[in-house]
């Protein structure tokens, strides 16, 4: 079976290792990689990956442009937002 | 003693002008008109100030809770849930369970407690978007249709925070409460306005039940109802419950059915759709 490669953005050092080991754990889940931001992702982003996870309040840029330019790189790629809001205005921005 | 000649002369005239009180000069009555100005002007601000201070310690509150707190407890969570995987004995896997669970329900906690204090959501739509999400996650679980009528402007019904924390507590009790006990395969949440009151309703088609010896603080009684009322009670505006139960014919079974409904004052709507299950 193949796994689904999956790459972390989460600024929070712990949530991201925790995050990273649950997808190493998780059959089925291949973390290809966990970073701090969006533009240290963009650099290690492969062909291969199919999926990034990335918090939606991101250090230096907001998550709406980071998934400009992750779709900018890799338009077939999925993108799941993480956000504990329930802010409408943010979210379908 | 001759009185033959009269001595006259002009009489003596003394000019004076008497001066006005001070309250009945042409500058006083100005004076001080520009005097209320300025401290209406002065507390209009200074009351400003205040509510642009605490709209601004709220969203701090709100981004440092979730930042530092929810951060934390996701990472618990998670490595609770890896720990558990791999734990050999029954024991260890139930303490990591628990574990697990309790980070979770602080979790939601938390959330409800940053989206109660978050200034962007001091309106009645928002309660309505937070309870349809919850009642989505809730009773679509175990099968139950469910509605949620709402006003179409609520997002113009000012709620002030701690009502709207009140108020959601109340409901999600109400709707836990359903979800477990009734035996319901549907129910109904009407928020409508009577008069100058906001009245919210929910109604299921189960088993039903009766609020009074809970409310009374019988034994017999859930906690469950005892904290929806001591809710409503100590929610300002006046806002008060009117729980009660009352016999209904359930369109399948026939039994009663539980009414729960919140009351608060000072709002006007017509009615929203929400629904799922």
């Amino acid at each position: 079976m193949t796994s689904t490669r999956v790459l972390v953005v989460e600024d929070d050092p712990g949530l991201r290792d925790s995050v990273r080991l649950l997808f190493e754990d998780t059959p089925g889940f291949d973390c290809v990689g966990a970073y701090a931001n969006a533009a240290e992702a963009l650099e290690h982003l492969s062909r291969g990956t199919d999926l990034v996870l990335m918090d939606i309040n991101l250090p230096g840029e907001p998550g709406s442009k980071a998934v400009a330019r992750f779709r900018d790189a890799r338009p077939d790629l999925s993108i799941v937002m993480l956000t504990p809001y329930d802010d409408e205005d943010r979210i379908f921005e | 003693m001759s009185t033959s000649q009269d001595v006259r002369s002009s009489p003596a005239t003394v000019t004076f002008s008497i001066v006005p009180p001070f309250w009945r000069t042409a500058w006083f009555l100005p004076l001080v008109a520009l005097v209320l100005a300025s401290v209406a002007i002065v507390f209009h601000r200074a009351r400003l100030a205040r509510l642009l201070a605490l709209e601004r310690v709220r969203t701090s509150i709100a981004t440092d809770l979730h930042d530092d707190l929810g951060s934390t407890l996701s990472r618990i969570s998670i490595l609770s849930e890896l720990a558990r995987r791999h734990a050999t004995e029954s024991a260890h896997e139930r303490i990591l369970r628990e574990i697990g669970e309790t980070s979770r329900s602080l979790i939601e906690a938390l959330g409800d407690n940053i989206w109660a204090v978050n200034p962007r959501r001091d309106h009645l739509q928002s309660l309505v978007d937070r309870v349809c999400q919850f009642a989505a996650d809730l009773l679509e679980a175990q099968s139950i249709a469910w509605r949620l009528d709402a006003p179409a402007d609520a997002r113009a019904i000012v709620l002030e925070p701690e009502v709207r924390r009140h108020l959601f507590l109340i409901l999600k009790e109400a709707l836990n409460n359903a979800a477990k006990h009734s035996r319901a395969s549907a129910l109904t949440l009407l928020v409508e306005k009577r008069g100058r009151a906001l009245h919210i309703d929910i109604t299921d088609d189960g088993i039903g039940g009766s609020v009074a010896p809970a409310v009374s603080g019988s034994r017999s009684g859930g906690r469950g109802f005892r904290n929806m009322h001591e809710r409503a009670t100590r929610a300002p505006r006046k806002a008060r419950d009117r729980e009660r139960s009352r016999r209904r014919h359930a369109r399948r079974a026939g039994h009663p059915a539980v009414i729960h409904s919140g009351r608060i004052t000072n709002h006007d709507f017509d009615a929203r759709p929400c629904r799922g299950g």
